[in-house]
């Protein structure tokens, strides 16, 4: 970690809770939200979105500032291949018959069947939830491998 | 590019987390440029060079030019 990151923890305790809370809030109060109507429903979740969407630009700009060239280079190979990495796992959780089924399990048992407009609305959410997910898990992964790798100590030969 | 770093570091009893605060740089960027696996910015190379009060010439070495270019 960069100086410039280390001189400000409270900031990015702050807005990482920022990023994670809405959507944590809104997971815990799913039961609640399933017997709503579908309009508290979608105010609650767009509230929650768009908190954790503020909350993770400005984290995004704050943590960009600080980084040195090293920590640009990381995140710029992650960004790159784990966008593609990424994309490419829910690519294929579609293609397989498996996926597919496990997909229409969740939204079925989430949205009222009787309801065709909840259940493309939901499986829409999902699969846009979903893509978002891969990709960060996918470039987390990548930024991870790109550190050890670069920090490796160097074999001295025999 | 091969580099002194180690070496540089070593006759001054520096860490490697001392050298990157005195660059103002992480440990990680150290490491890496240290080890070889990450070649710095002028602008970075210049300023290891300057906390070692060395020339750049002194703490890089530039890789010999390939065959035939």
């Amino acid at each position: 970690m960069s100086p410039q990151h280390r001189a400000r923890p409270r900031l990015y305790v702050l807005l990482v809770g920022l990023c994670l809370v809405p959507g944590l809030t809104i997971l815990a109060a799913l039961p609640w939200l399933k017997q709503q109507p579908v309009g508290v429903l979608f105010l609650w979740t767009g509230i929650a979105g768009a908190v954790a969407i503020l909350g993770s630009l400005v984290l995004g700009i704050v943590h960009d500032r600080g980084m040195d060239e090293w920590e640009r280079s990381n995140a710029r190979f992650a960004s790159f291949w784990g966008d593609a990495a990424g994309t490419s796992l829910v690519a294929l959780l579609l293609l397989l018959p498996a996926g597919r089924e496990w997909i229409i399990a969740v939204v079925t048992n989430w949205a009222d069947a009787s309801r065709p407009d909840q259940l493309v609305f939901l499986g829409f959410a999902l699969g846009f939830a979903a893509l978002v997910l891969a990709r960060v898990a996918c470039m987390a992964a990548l930024s991870i491998g790109w550190s050890l790798w670069k920090s490796r100590a160097v074999r001295e030969p025999s | 590019m091969k580099n002194r770093i180690r070496v540089l570091r070593a006759e001054r009893q520096w860490t490697q987390a001392e050298l990157a605060s005195r660059v103002g740089v992480s440990r990680n960027s150290i490491i890496s440029i240290e080890n070889g696996h990450f070649d710095p910015s002028l602008p970075l190379a210049f300023a290891i060079a300057d906390a070692f009060d060395s020339r750049i010439e002194d703490v890089f070495e530039r890789d010999p030019p390939k065959q035939g270019s």
